[in-house]
């Protein structure tokens, strides 16, 4: 399975009116991995998920899920979108929200299944929200808001998941819940694309990094590319966070967060 | 109850609940404003209809005036998406100019064609659509107003129940209905054209103002009201009905308009259950 790219990325370019957001931006990632999109605020990681899922236009370039266009391959990604993307006082339970994962282009018009009812229940006890599956989502914290997002890719049953800063704003429980569960994932030969803006915890999640700044800075194991130099090309000015960082790399392999600290 | 009054309050209930369905997802999807445009810009193809039709009785011409409500989405689409214009000010332009330009063929027609003045135009009335009735081999089979709606409603129904997963992911999360390959524009063109179809059918009744008070107090309230879509829709559909049957006796009450007093009734019933939810909370924080 390895050796195979998951997801191909050629001469990709994104302009918003005229500007630049991606430029020219070219890489192919492995499977089974977790991998991690860097890079600082602003820089074109969500555009970048967006363009691989056609969800913007592209204005040069193309994309290739397993050798193939996403039209072919679109029930084997899930999408995991930026929590602030949607309205949470929506009127709907977690359940509801979960079961959008199973939701079909073209069974929709067709009654969900036995099966698929299970696999949404699965999917619900894999983020821990059996508890508040009758819930609004309106009334859950952003880290129960986030395993909300997940369990709804999970339900779909992909093998590669794409999920936008699924880490911001969310509890340290739910940061381990997630994290125990991307590593299940992995060790069951899934592919997670993370995209992720905080370098300090960069060296803990991911396998596999992608450096980002409009261009393609770097991207190769996280232990090879995780380098003074590249953080330097792609947090550029950003110097507080830089000496941070340096000190960080020096200091590598360093565990950040000890075992123990985090809860219990 | 006399028959003419049971006639008016089916016509009026069969508008109400079509609005109310529509409403539930305009307002999920923060687009009542589009909603309000559409009902609008209607006129200039009423007119037209109208105006071409010199009997009154061809609802093809009318299905052909629903296609301006369309258009108006398109235009507002394009100069809020392409021409990168503000949202607002795209509605604002596009519905207005298009509402004006129906009041001036109206104006310009309307001594050859007394059925249809701005007054009817703006406000409708509904307590006069008992007047037109279909009668067939001396049966009484309704109005013509009814049978102007009741398609639309049978649609609207079947649109909403067997499509609802599309319609409940495309109002959560359009991105993500996207991400799933699923044909987003087409489902909000088929949407916004019901939306069209309905203010131009339940325009003669209650009018292009007025319609969008169906389209948005009771949904909007039931939104207070509940946590769950399929939920919500009943509600708003139950406050429609409540809000017709109370509105069609206060306005013989007081002699007013009724599509008028329907419409101050649902905005009564808005601030109550405003008032109620308040006075709930008010409590649970002195407990
Ligand atoms: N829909 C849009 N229209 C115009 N500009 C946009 C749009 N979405 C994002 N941008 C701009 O593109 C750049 C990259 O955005 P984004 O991909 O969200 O970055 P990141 O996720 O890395 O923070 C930003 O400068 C942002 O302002
Ligand atoms: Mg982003």
């Amino acid at each position: 399975m390895k050796g195979k790219s998951s997801i191909e990325v050629h001469n990709l370019s994104v302009t918003y009116q005229n500007v630049p957001v991606l430029w020219d931006i070219d890489f192919s990632l492995p499977q089974g991995q977790i991998i991690g999109i860097v890079g600082p605020n602003g820089s074109g990681k969500s555009t970048l998920l967006k363009a691989i899922m056609d969800l913007v236009p592209i204005s040069s370039g193309f994309v290739k899920i397993m050798d193939k266009s996403l039209g072919l391959v679109r029930d084997l990604v899930a999408y995991v979108p930026q929590r602030e993307s949607v309205d949470w006082n929506f009127p709907a339970s977690v359940e509801d929200v979960v079961m959008m994962g199973r939701y079909k282009k073209n069974k929709l018009f067709n009654r969900l299944t036995k099966i698929d009812k299970e696999l949404v229940q699965e999917a619900i006890a894999k983020v821990k929200l059996e508890k508040y599956k009758d819930r609004q989502i309106a009334q859950l914290s952003g880290g129960q808001q986030q395993r909300v997002f997940i369990a709804r890719a999970l339900a779909q049953g992909a093998d590669i998941y794409i999920m936008d800063e699924p880490f911001v704003g969310v509890d340290m429980a739910t940061e381990k819940t997630i994290l125990d569960l991307l590593i299940l994932m992995k060790n069951e030969g899934k592919t997670i694309i993370i995209v992720h803006h905080d370098i300090q915890t960069v060296s803990n999640f991911f396998d596999y990094i992608v450096l980002l700044n409009t261009r393609l800075i770097a991207h190769g194991k996280t232990s090879e590319t995780l380098t003074g130099e590249n953080l330097q090309a792609t947090y550029g000015g950003q110097l507080n966070l830089l000496t941070k960082i340096q000190t960080l790399i020096k200091a590598k392999d360093f565990p950040l967060r000890e075992e123990g600290f985090e809860d219990k | 109850m006399s028959l003419n009054d049971f006639l008016t309050l089916l016509t009026a209930a069969t508008i109400g609940l079509s609005c109310a369905i529509l409403g539930c997802f305009l307002v999920l999807r923060k687009v009542v404003m589009v909603g309000d445009a559409i009902s609008h810009s209607v006129l200039p193809g009423i007119a037209i209809a109208y105006i071409v039709s010199a009997n009154f009785n061809s609802s093809l011409l009318l299905i052909g005036a629903a296609i301006f409500g369309v258009i108006t989405t398109l235009i507002i689409d394009f100069f809020h998406k392409k021409l990168k214009l503000q949202e607002d000010a795209s509605i604002g332009i596009t519905f207005t100019w298009l509402f004006a330009l129906g009041v001036i063929i109206i104006t310009l027609f309307t001594e050859s064609n007394t059925d249809l003045d701005q007054d009817c135009v703006l406000f409708g009335e509904l307590s006069s659509s008992f007047l037109d009735k279909i009668i067939m081999n001396d049966y009484l089979i309704g109005t013509r107003s009814f049978w102007m709606i009741f398609p639309v409603f049978l649609i609207i129904v079947i649109f909403v129940v067997r499509g609802f997963k599309g319609l409940l992911l495309i109002s959560f999360n359009e991105e993500y209905a996207k991400s799933k390959g699923i044909h987003v524009s087409m489902w909000n063109l088929i949407f916004m054209s019901l939306v069209s179809i309905t203010t131009v059918m339940s325009f003669e009744s209650v009018g292009a103002v007025l319609v969008v008070g169906l389209l948005v107090i009771p949904p909007a309230t039931a939104y207070i009201l509940s946590n769950d879509l399929k939920k919500m829709i009943f509600i708003a559909c139950g406050l429609t009905l409540l809000a017709c049957i109370l509105g069609f006796y206060f306005s013989i009450l007081i002699d007013v308009s009724m599509s008028s007093m329907v419409i101050v009734t649902c905005g009564m019933l808005f601030f109550s259950v405003l008032a109620y939810e308040k006075l709930k909370k008010m409590l649970k924080s002195k407990k």
